[in-house]
């Protein structure tokens, strides 16, 4: 809100950044990974005096050159722009609470760019023992770049003491740092493994090509061995919430884990597999396989960690929208218009509370939804009426734990919800918007509490309140309902709705 | 201007006082100009060469021995511009996001085009075989990308000088403003590419007479130093005329206005006329020490040129903060220096061995 945000709200700005994040992600977690590898496999080439993994390590090294050197560092400075334009207020301060970690990381990657020249350039030009050293540089360099952003991402999700100190260090060595640090350290290198596996398959035959496949299979055994404890110490310093998101409450983060699981059981069985069938059988095909199942895995932990943050881009300290925690209540008491830099319209009138509608969705929602391809936020509307659309973006919070309050007044929910209902039937309901709905008790059932209860017996409304009687009573529990329960939106119709809906649900539970 | 003053972002806090920043910003800023411009013009030699290539052996070998180092020098462009775009932010991040937004969809594109042009920089270097009217296109293409990513960095970069012209947000939220309306670019941007060619010309004579020796080297040393001569000359009218369209109250602190700021523009002004003059007498050497420095007064004025832009919002520049990180910039400088001296010392030891 305090910035203009790149607005294409067909496609929506999480999309843009998780395809360009994903790919980045993988292929600098496999510039690290592959780092260990290449010195480790030189090595071996050596030791064992055979000149066919020497040529294989060469050309693996240039393959990292081209990937490192170019998709790595340009897709890094790519979603360094991505997140600027979709979240520039979480970027700037990213920026500023971290600059000197992010300079120091860039020193790092520049002795990793001349490494890594050095490394390919320089096969049998010079010494077998100068030339690893060069390698443990690139590696050692590779892995202090993660060492850094990883601080970064993981201060995201949890920042800890630096909350209440705003301290680097408190930032930097925040809950989950060391866990996550295990964790991707050797998920890189369980990429290595799975990419050389490829490799060998592709380029060998025979006794050679076993060996290769052996040789990264234990790669890989090694990579799982450090992998799977890493992954349970990282999920204990998760976040309270995003531990209950992967318990169940979170559909998006259960379906990840699913995911996550399935993958990793997956890449494992492909690994008994592979012994199993002593490598004999193990070609290309099941190699592709194998990194794709881990690709997966990469994939769904990424978005178990993205979504076990949400509705916060810095938990506990700013949430998607870029409004900060501190001053969510002021703006929601004051004007999100007004307390916005970039917005047309600061005072709604009737004439232009449909485009003020469309500003408010653009600094309040399109942090996370679309109104096209990802997390369109229209299709879940579609049946609504104006009233249930106003009501819900009055209860966002309670409705699911990726959402916050809306941050705004009354009169700007208001003209959101006109603004949805315009989009999806190109005009306004003219009667719901000067006199409301009829007082019709299943109608009012359905606008008002049937996105959380069911009209049904064993539903907690109607078991919860089967001592109440009166329709003063259940008034009165309408009245309450965020005293009630937290997770219950104040009930935001008027008296007269209040009455017939009371009626409605004490009629219907003596009948059933 | 209250008007304008309210749509600029809040600034977040400096860890450290301004000036480090400032420092940081102007030294690695210079060295992303001299690799950029070395860069640029290996392109566009390399092209050259595969061009002239068709007919003339020596310049197909040319072009080749440019495309070889192409690679390495987009690398280094690139790795050492990451370092002033962090700083830049630092400074100036609420205005720069608010100009790479207009023009964010250009922006983003930025990436993927630089992608190709870098993997068609790679396949002209690794592909032997590869087709020659392939790979005088594919440089062609590659030189064009070049030019393409500095016109949209000048772009972003007098737009974010000029929050009157922000307004157009409002008539397109897509990302597609370009700043062609701004009076300054296109001068801005002919100046750049001219004094890219300069630096470039002269590293291309430098580098030339190290590998071809004395005599192989001539005709590469003349081509180097007349590009950068040339270029050098042609750079003075796009620097006269942003000169003279520059609003009156900046245009006069370099123009008699201010000693010192007058002293500098006239010492940036004759230092790309003695470079261009010692070029074309080939005296490569002078006239890469000349350029050296001009380039450095050339920095820091045009880093005025920006502080006296935005001094009209000054209100809205990044101030310190209560929480100062001066402990953690020193572990950063010494992280710099302890990682500079590691790559002399690794490129010194290969290249002994090597040698060996």
């Amino acid at each position: 809100m305090n910035y203009p945000v790149w607005y294409l709200p067909l496609i929506g700005g999480p999309l843009i950044i998780a395809f360009v994040a994903i790919i980045h992600v993988v292929v600098s977690h496999f510039a690290v990974g592959g780092g260990l590898w290449l010195v480790l496999t030189e090595k071996k080439g050596y030791r064992e005096n055979k000149d066919y993994i020497v040529d294989y390590v060469k050309k693996h090294a240039k393959f990292f050159l081209l990937l490192t050197m170019v998709f790595s560092a340009l897709t890094g400075v790519g979603i360094w722009f991505t997140i600027a334009l979709i979240h520039p207020d979480a970027t700037s301060h990213l920026i500023h609470t971290f600059v000197f970690g992010w300079a120091i990381e860039w020193v790092l990657f520049v002795i990793e760019i001349v490494a890594a020249f050095l490394y390919f350039y320089n096969f049998g030009k010079i010494s077998k023992k100068l030339h690893l050293l060069i390698g443990w540089i690139y590696f050692i360099a590779a892995w202090g770049s993660l060492l850094v952003i990883n601080a970064i991402l993981a201060f995201m999700l949890t920042p800890g003491k630096w909350i209440a100190t705003q301290n680097f260090w408190d930032g930097i060595l925040n809950p989950s740092y060391l866990s996550s640090t295990a964790f991707r350290t050797f998920l890189c290198f369980a990429l290595a493994g799975s990419y050389g596996l490829m490799t060998a398959t592709r380029k060998f035959k025979g006794e050679q090509k076993d060996e290769l496949v052996k040789y990264n299979g234990k790669w890989i055994f090694w990579s799982l061995a450090g992998l799977i404890p890493s992954a349970f110490w990282y999920y204990s310093t998760f976040p309270k919430q995003a531990m209950e998101g992967l318990a169940g409450s979170s559909a998006i983060m259960v379906s990840s884990l699913w995911h996550l699981i399935i993958s990793l059981g997956l890449f494992i069985l492909f690994l008994i597999l592979l012994y199993l069938w002593k490598t004999k059988r193990f070609g290309f095909k099941s190699s592709i396989a194998m990194f794709l199942t881990i690709f997966v895995f990469f994939g769904a932990f990424e978005f178990i960690r993205e979504a076990g943050r949400k509705p916060y881009i810095i938990k506990d300290y700013m949430y998607s929208t870029g409004i900060r925690v501190a001053d969510f209540d002021r703006i929601k008491d004051q004007s999100i218009l007004q307390n916005s830099k970039w917005t047309e319209i600061k005072e709604i009138t009737p004439d232009n509370a449909v485009k003020a509608g469309g500003e408010i969705f653009r600094i309040q929602c399109y942090a996370c939804h679309s109104l096209g391809i990802k997390n369109n936020i229209n299709k879940k509307m579609v049946d609504w009426d104006l009233k249930k659309i106003r009501r819900i973006i009055g209860s966002l919070k309670g409705i699911t734990p990726f959402m916050t309050e809306f941050a705004g007044n009354e009169v700007e929910k208001d003209a959101l919800a006109k603004w949805f209902y315009w989009e999806i039937h190109g005009e306004l309901p003219q009667e719901e918007v000067e006199q409301g709905g009829a007082l019709d008790g299943p109608a009012l059932f359905e606008s008002f509490c049937s996105d959380c209860h069911e009209n049904s017996p064993d539903d907690p409304l109607f078991l919860n309140t089967s001592d109440v009687i009166e329709i003063d009573g259940m008034m009165d529990i309408l009245s309450r309902l965020n005293e009630l329960n937290e997770d219950m939106p104040p009930f935001e119709g008027s008296e007269e709705e209040k009455k017939a809906l009371a009626e409605y649900i004490i009629k219907s539970r003596s009948k059933k | 201007m209250n008007n304008l003053i309210n749509i600029i972002p809040n600034p977040d806090a400096l860890p450290v006082a301004a000036g480090w920043f400032q420092f940081l910003l102007q030294f690695t800023y210079y060295l992303h100009l001299i690799s950029v411009g070395i860069m640029f013009t290996i392109a566009v030699s390399m092209t050259v060469g595969y061009f002239k290539g068709t007919s003339d052996e020596n310049w197909l070998t040319f072009g080749k021995d440019m495309g070889h180092l192409l690679p390495f020098t987009i690398a280094f462009a690139i790795n050492l511009g990451v370092a002033p775009l962090l700083f830049i932010q630092v400074l100036y991040g609420n205005f720069f996001y608010t100009a790479s937004t207009l023009i964010g969809t250009h922006w983003i594109l930025l990436v993927v085009i630089l992608i190709l042009g870098y993997y068609a920089a790679y396949w002209i270097a690794f592909r032997v075989s590869g087709k020659h009217r392939t790979k005088k296109y594919l440089a062609l293409f590659t030189s064009f990308i070049l030019a393409w990513t500095a016109f949209i960095l000048v772009n972003v970069n007098t737009l974010m000088l000029k929050p009157s012209l922000w307004k157009g947000y409002f008539s397109h939220m897509g990302g597609l403003h370009l700043n062609t309306g701004d009076p300054t670019m296109i001068p801005r941007y002919t100046f750049y590419l001219f004094l890219l060619l300069a630096i470039g010309g002269l590293f291309i004579a430098v580098y030339s007479k190290i590998k071809y020796g004395k005599e192989k080297s001539k005709p590469w040393i003349a081509f180097g130093s007349s590009l950068s001569g040339y270029s050098c000359f042609l750079t003075l009218p796009s620097f006269i005329y942003y000169m003279r369209i520059l609003p009156h109250n900046i245009r006069e602190v370099f123009l008699t206005g201010d000693a010192t700021w007058t002293i500098v523009s006239v010492f940036c002004f004759f230092g790309l006329i003695i470079t261009g003059y010692l070029a074309l007498q080939r005296r490569i050497i002078p006239a890469s020490a000349i350029m050296s420095i001009t380039l450095i007064i050339f920095v820091i004025m045009r880093g005025k040129v920006r502080s006296l832009f935005l001094a009209p919002f000054s209100e809205k520049f990044s101030t310190v903060g209560t929480n100062t990180q001066y402990g953690v910039m020193i572990l950063f400088l010494v992280t710099l220096v302890a990682g500079l001296a590691l790559i002399f010392w690794l490129l010194w030891k290969t290249h002994k061995e090597r040698k060996s």
